[in-house]
């Protein structure tokens, strides 16, 4: 420790510049590694939840982007004969969410009501802490309590078996609820058509959805129940004569797409842009790779007689090797601080701007992806230190003492 | 150019370096005009779009350190030229200015490079300044040993 502290204090910083350099590569490489692991941990866990829909049969809704369905006026009949259709004729998997409600909880948040029916929920329900699942035999009379989940985060305040007021933002009145189950801690849902794009669910109330719900239902929950439709148990012919009598009915355009034609949507967009983020990082990362080098190779060379002084008054090369080692990794590690701390203060903003879909449990906020990202940059800053200091020792190594110390 | 600091292969070394600073802009302007037409990908390289400059100045850094080291190198032969009647400033003065020029030059080619492809050369000028400084903060390091 003391002869590495006189190699930091009079050899490694008394040319500062070097440091601040060297510094500055292993900052960007660790941003760099750090956010492209992330990008590609985030894409795999929304294709994984994907995969769930990988069956035969099963067809997922998706508004047409050209259909002006935003601009229309539907009335509850019209929309309710399509959903009488589906029921006749379908079997369908309901999920949507994003509609808010103003439910007092200790962190003063907004909390985001979703809703699912029971095929939904069979399909890919929620991973439940306590309690049940969802139960879908309720009653929609006034005094009955609807059973809902709650997230982690609602938990404390309320608690398994709770039964409290909520105003519904789908049936647009209070009702009763009482929760029969509390969500996984940082429980996730991935976009279907932008995988890397994430909602949690620690501050969310799920609904169970009946046909009696979707009947008393306001207009705009029925509609964007539509988006993410999924149809399973069918075919193409049979979709598409749905797609034209949704069409037809309300007059929207919806494209119903198979999980083929979401790989092949997949393979097309998603993917090209994940291995073109990964060349691009890649290509940045060896360049930061080659500076360091040649940084590393210039402080030798212009440091040489500091080091080789002290290889003539008995510094071994092994432990010259050490210090070296030691040195980048401090160098590596203040650089992975500042990513992580960097990560931490992007999860803490979502609990300060209290965005009710982002706030995730965990040491500041940071998920299981996070720290596996994390774990990327540290692997890479090893490799990256281990060439430093193996390439820096061979460098001083050919220089003969005698020649270093007269420089 | 006979009393320059500066050999024929530092020249070219430095030329390179300028020139591999405002490709790297391009090389970033080249993404970003790549996500410009793909939402998806936008969502995919958009920190890399949004701190482009701050990555290609954090690159740059590179070329202070040479240049740091190329004037340490220096210092042996600027305390022979003041011994034989040089002055400091007279060096510093023929150092910057070659720096400068070749910095012009790469800035020219690296510009014509850009027009050809089709990008804005906006970000050129960021480098150009930071290459500028850092040019101007290592003559300061510039002086006799």
């Amino acid at each position: 420790m003391k002869v590495f502290r006189f190699f930091l204090t009079r050899v490694f910083l008394r040319k500062p510049i070097f440091a601040i350099g060297a510094l500055i590569l292993f900052l960007m490489a660790n941003y760099m590694a750090f956010l492209t692991a992330h990008s590609v941990l985030s894409t795999r866990e929304g294709y994984q939840q994907m995969a769930h829909f990988d069956k035969e049969g099963t067809f997922v809704a998706n508004l047409d982007p050209d259909s002006d369905f935003g601009n229309k006026d539907i009335s509850k009949a019209s929309i309710q004969k399509v959903y009488d259709r589906l029921d006749s004729r379908y079997h369908y998997a309901l999920y949507t969410d994003g509609m808010m409600t103003n439910l007092a909880n200790g962190r003063g948040v907004k909390v985001p009501v979703s809703y699912m029916n029971q095929r939904y929920n069979d399909l890919d329900g929620f991973p439940i802490a306590q309690g049940r699942g969802l139960k879908f035999d309720y009653s929609l009379g006034r005094k009955d309590a609807i059973p809902v989940l709650v997230g982690e985060g609602l938990a404390d305040d309320y608690p398994l078996g709770t039964q409290f007021k909520m105003y519904d933002p789908a049936l647009l009145r209070e009702v009763r609820v009482k929760v029969v189950g509390v969500i996984a801690e940082n429980s996730v849902r991935s976009n279907f058509y932008a995988l890397n794009s994430k909602k949690y669910y620690n501050f969310s109330v799920v609904v169970p959805v009946t046909t009696a719900f979707i009947k008393q239902a306001d207009v705009s929950f029925n509609i964007n129940a539509l988006n993410d439709l999924v149809l399973s148990d069918t075919d193409r012919a049979d979709v598409s004569e749905l797609g034209d009598y949704i069409d037809k009915t309300i007059g929207a355009k919806f494209n119903l797409y198979s999980y083929q034609d979401n790989i092949d949507y997949y393979n097309e967009y998603l993917f090209s842009s994940l291995r073109f983020l990964t060349v691009a990082s890649g290509v940045l990362l060896i360049l930061i790779v080659l500076l360091s080098v040649l940084s590393a190779l210039i402080s030798v060379r212009v440091m040489m007689r500091d080091f080789t002084i002290n290889l003539m008054v008995g510094l071994s090369y092994g432990r010259l090797r050490r210090l070296f080692y030691a040195y980048y990794a401090g160098l590596s590690l203040i650089a992975l601080l500042a990513v992580f701390a960097m990560a931490a203060y992007s999860r803490h903003s979502y609990w300060r701007k209290k965005d009710a879909f982002l706030m995730t449990y965990g040491l500041c906020g940071m998920i299981r992806m996070d720290w596996l990202a994390l774990l990327v940059a540290s692997l890479f800053d090893f490799l990256l230190v281990a060439m430093l200091a193996q390439l820096t020792t061979w460098r001083l190594r050919r220089v003969p003492i005698s020649l270093g110390v007269l420089q | 150019m006979d009393r320059s600091i500066l050999r024929l292969n530092n020249r070219l070394e430095l030329v390179f370096l300028y020139l591999g600073c405002f490709l790297l802009a391009g090389f970033f302007v080249y993404l970003k005009h790549q996500a410009d037409d793909s939402e998806v990908l936008m969502s995919y390289i958009k920190f890399m779009i949004e701190k482009r400059r701050a990555f290609v100045l954090g690159f740059s850094a590179f070329v202070l350190v040479f240049l740091y080291q190329l004037v340490t190198k220096a210092g042996t032969e600027v305390r022979c030229r003041v011994l034989v009647g040089d002055t400091l400033r007279q060096i510093k003065l023929r150092y910057l200015v070659e720096c400068l020029i070749l910095l012009g030059i790469s800035f020219l080619l690296s510009t014509v490079v850009h027009l050809l492809l089709g990008f804005e050369i906006v970000d050129s000028f960021y480098v150009l300044l930071a290459l500028a400084a850092y040019v101007l903060l290592s003559a300061v390091f510039l002086g006799a040993r």
